[in-house]
């Protein structure tokens, strides 16, 4: 390989990896950890408990570091209706809510199938943990059933 | 153009750190609903009066207004087949007047019934489930229900009681 091309490859990949790190360099980091990492709803009458609980919170901790002035965000993405396989039922998962602690940086919030919502937001860094309260409106109209559906957290910087 | 590709480079490396800059963990979620059934009415107690000679065997509406009746069913499913559910009313015994132990038959008293699902129309049977209503999807259901006696002059003067059981199932 000739000397002149080696050079141009070996800058290139300097300045990628610089790019690369750079995220590193200024010592940003963002951890986020959820517990439980299933919760549920119990069947309940719809005229006695027009929204049921979950059998827990999920307390969501989370780590931002090295932020300086940047800001982040906690998003929540169902990824599509609450479904049961048997029955091939599904419940709108918009019928799901959360209430939660520490407002701000937390917020309270709905659940939308596919669509990320904004559970929690601030600029800077942030080491803390609040609970979140999720509840399911409860209706007549539901098909019997067990259903299921997955919740996406991700924490991003913005 | 090559003075372009380095700063080219740069954002490209600069723009995957930030895409690094995030972190996902997943929630499962669960919900279980389970079948139930629930009954509501406006009213338990219905009564008939005598106003005219019963040699033309009138028909007697009862002295209330239509009961209101409401269905509340959360029902189940196996993929598309659904469970249905009735309403069913029966008539336990026969119209007695207790001072005499007279009867009458509960065949002379017949009901009309409005609403999505409601038989319209039907004949009180003593010890027997009549059908008053059918579904096959959860929901809440509305509709009334007016009860008739058909009077005779054969029947003695009297009060009379009938207690009638209405219930909603899958039977």
């Amino acid at each position: 390989m000739r000397a002149k091309t080696r050079l141009r490859l070996v800058t290139i990949a300097v300045f990628l990896f610089a790019g690369l790190g750079s995220g590193l360099l200024r010592g940003q980091t963002l951890q986020l950890s959820i517990n439980p990492q299933t919760i549920s709803f119990a069947a309940a009458d719809p005229d006695v408990s027009t929204q049921v609980p979950a059998n827990q919170a999920v307390q969501v901790t989370i780590r931002a570091t090295g932020m300086g002035t940047r800001s982040w965000q906690l998003t929540l993405r169902a990824n599509g209706n609450l479904s049961d396989f048997w029955s091939m039922a599904s419940i709108a998962i918009s019928n799901i809510s959360w209430i939660a602690t520490e407002i701000p940086p937390f917020r309270n919030g709905t659940l939308a199938a596919n669509v990320e919502q904004i559970a929690a937001t601030k600029s800077g860094n942030y080491n803390s943990r609040g609970d979140l309260n999720f509840f399911l409106t409860n209706l007549w109209s539901y098909w019997a059933g067990q259903y299921t559906q997955t919740v996406a957290f991700t924490l991003s910087a913005i | 153009m090559k003075k372009y590709l380095i700063p080219a480079f740069w954002l490209m490396g600069l723009a995957s750190s930030l895409l690094f800059a995030q972190t996902t963990q997943n929630l499962t979620v669960n919900a279980t609903v389970s079948s139930r059934y629930k009954l509501e009415l406006s009213s338990n107690t219905v009564t008939f009066t005598r106003v005219a000679n019963p040699m033309g065997e009138p028909i007697i509406l009862q002295n209330e207004v239509p009961i209101q009746v409401t269905v509340k069913a959360t029902t189940s499913r196996f993929l598309l087949w659904p469970q249905t559910f009735n309403l069913r009313i029966q008539a336990v015994g026969t119209l007695v007047d207790a001072s005499s132990g007279t009867t009458i038959p509960v065949g002379a008293i017949t009901w009309t019934a409005t609403g999505s699902g409601y038989v319209g129309a039907g004949t009180l049977a003593e010890n027997t489930d009549v059908l008053l209503g059918t579904w096959n999807a959860s929901g809440r259901y509305q509709g009334t229900i007016r009860f008739s006696f058909k009077d005779n002059a054969n029947y003695a003067p009297g009060v009379y009681r009938l207690v009638v059981t209405l219930s909603v199932g899958t039977s």
